[in-house]
């Protein structure tokens, strides 16, 4: 049977960690690393007696997401809980919400090799997380709950993804979209937002769902990709052998590249889900949804579109730099005062991402202000240093955040576009070199290059090389 | 009435062990349970909004102020067993 026989269906779930102030259900401030059990109260331990209450902020930042996600916010949704034992949940059930949740209906744009396609977004709700377990072979394991109550959102798509890489590429817009909306920071390793995936095979033009199977623990976009391709590999080579899919869970083990059985269908959890008695239902007005839409700023796709028309960027140039909203903001402060797009995108996307590369730090943090790089470019461009002199003067700037006219100066790095100065050194060389002139004359015109060579050497660099190789053709005759 | 075989799923749910007197005991009380909700949802109840969950107020929201965590030591002094602040189960590897 040839690859085209079955069709891949994915559907994701991603939980993303809201950057609230406090915990959802109680006033614990959430601090990923912060010593094991000391960011949790009778609330979130699930102490007798605790009531929850609700953050308000929670609530609104959950309603950015539905809104940039363009789902319906419900006017009424409700909370439920879901029951199970595990020593990383002190209530025993989660609050999530279930049958009534606060976003539904919406979709993710992303690119496929044949344009734009729409991944349809279920649903979005708010839960809580569980505590945290560190697992010790064949020993005890360990439990911290400070994570008990961080307030989650779950994002969970349609089954419209069809290969491991499109899943990657719906997650990433997802992340970017968390980070431009300042809600979620999106950290894959350190769980901030986790990712399990749903995977059925069918025959290719049939619309039924085949039955699926589900990979957690994926905590990186190459475990991803990878763990979807292995588990797509190893339904298809079940159904061509003519068996079927058992339903189970896997969870994918990162050091050996391969899945775990986790859990199968008969051993699956009966969660009974019911109205969580402790809280009223949530209310949503449209004030509330009108004054979320007015702290939405330009997402990721928009600005992309806006970037190619604008400044006339490559679809590449600008998948690039709005990648980061902090890039994507530096950029636009070099190239409005520069007036040079293509070229403040060069530097953006070469030296200062190599740079951001090797501090190690965050565009927020960097020492060179956008408004100084400008200048810089400014000076490269206006021939006053030469490109050469540029990368130098950037790299003191990186060093010192000094203002790029200071470093030229101190490093004396002044192009040298006096002609009758640069004249009388090209004299001087010519004289020297009586040879290389009656061959260039000659025809050898390839040593023009050896001349100006001399030219840059004799000026330590400082020489405009343009002009340099005006006066040397003119003096050097023919 | 409920089956031996549910029965013992609510077991497994509820993480306890019914000894046989146990089991039929139960099977009988959980069965009336259920028999009298049966009942209830007979009633006729069209027209009539639910109630349940009657909204009779604005729910009160929390404003983000941090505060109120407890003392590590002493919520781990409830605790049958810690570790370098951590609480302390036997060792589990499944996971929902
Ligand atoms: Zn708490």
């Amino acid at each position: 049977m040839n690859n085209s026989s079955y069709e891949t269906v994915i559907g994701l779930e991603v939980h993303a960690q809201l950057l609230t102030e406090t915990k959802i259900f109680c006033s614990c401030k959430p601090e990923y690393g912060a010593d094991p059990n000391t960011r949790i109260c009778p609330v979130c331990m699930g102490l007798p007696g605790a009531l929850p209450v609700l953050n308000r902020e929670s609530v609104t930042m959950a309603i950015m997401m539905g809104l940039a996600l363009r789902c319906d916010i419900a006017a009424v949704s409700e909370f439920s809980r879901k029951n199970y034992f595990y020593p990383d949940c002190p209530k025993n059930y989660q609050i999530s919400m279930y049958d009534k949740p606060l976003c539904k209906n919406g979709f993710v744009e992303i690119e496929t090799d044949n344009g734009p396609r729409n991944i349809r977004i279920e649903r979005i709700h708010l839960e809580d997380d569980a505590g945290k377990m560190s697992h010790e072979t064949g020993k005890d394991s360990l439990v911290d709950f400070n994570r008990c109550g961080v307030p989650l959102i779950e994002i969970v798509s349609r089954p419209d993804i069809r290969t491991g890489l499109e899943a990657v590429k719906y997650l990433v817009r997802v992340q970017q979209i968390l980070r431009y909306l300042g809600i979620c920071d999106g950290n894959l390793e350190e769980g901030s937002m986790r990712c399990d995936v749903n995977i059925s095979l069918r025959p290719a033009g049939s619309t039924e769902l085949g039955t699926k199977t589900e990979i957690k623990n994926l905590n990186s976009f190459k475990a991803i990709e990878k763990g979807v391709e292995f588990e797509v590999e190893r339904q298809r080579r079940v159904l061509e052998e003519g068996g079927s899919i058992e339903q189970v869970t896997n969870l994918w083990d990162a050091d050996s590249g391969r899945l775990v059985m986790m859990r199968s269908k008969e051993e699956a959890n009966d969660y009974r889900y019911f109205p969580e008695p402790d809280l009223l239902p949530l209310e949503v007005d449209g004030e509330w949804i009108d004054g979320v839409r007015d702290m939405i700023p330009e997402l990721p796709l928009e600005k992309e579109r806006r970037f190619r028309e604008e400044y006339m960027l490559s679809n590449y140039d600008s998948g690039v730099l709005c990648a980061e909203k902090g890039i994507a903001d530096y950029f636009e402060i070099v190239a409005e005062s520069t007036g040079l797009a293509k070229k403040s995108a060069n530097w953006v996307m070469r030296e200062i991402m190599r740079a951001l590369k090797n501090l190690g730090c965050a565009i927020e943090t960097f020492p060179v202000e956008p408004e100084k790089l400008a200048g810089l470019i400014a000076l490269v461009e206006d021939g006053i240093i030469s490109g050469s002199a540029g990368q130098d003067v950037f790299a003191e700037m990186i060093k010192s955040g000094a203002d790029p006219k200071e470093v030229v100066k101190k490093l004396g790095l002044e192009q040298i576009s006096d002609s009758s100065e640069l004249e009388n050194m090209v004299d001087s060389i010519i004289a020297a070199h009586p040879e290389e002139g009656e061959r260039y004359r000659e025809g050898k015109k390839k040593l023009l290059g050896f001349f100006v060579g001399q030219v840059m050497r004799e000026s330590r660099g400082k020489a405009n090389p343009e002009l340099a190789r005006n006066i040397l053709i003119k003096k050097l005759g023919s | 009435m409920l089956s031996d075989d549910e029965i013992k799923h609510i077991e497994k749910l509820a993480r306890i062990r019914l000894d046989n007197d146990a089991r039929e005991k139960f099977k009988g009380q959980l069965s009336d349970i259920i028999e009298f909700v049966r009942t209830l949802q007979k009633v006729d109840t069209t027209g009539f909004e639910s109630e349940a969950r009657k909204r009779s107020f604005k729910p009160f929201l929390r404003e983000g102020r941090a505060g109120g965590e407890l003392e590590r030591d002493k919520v781990l002094e409830q605790a049958p067993d810690t570790k370098n602040g951590f609480f302390k189960v036997p060792p589990v590897i499944d996971k929902d």
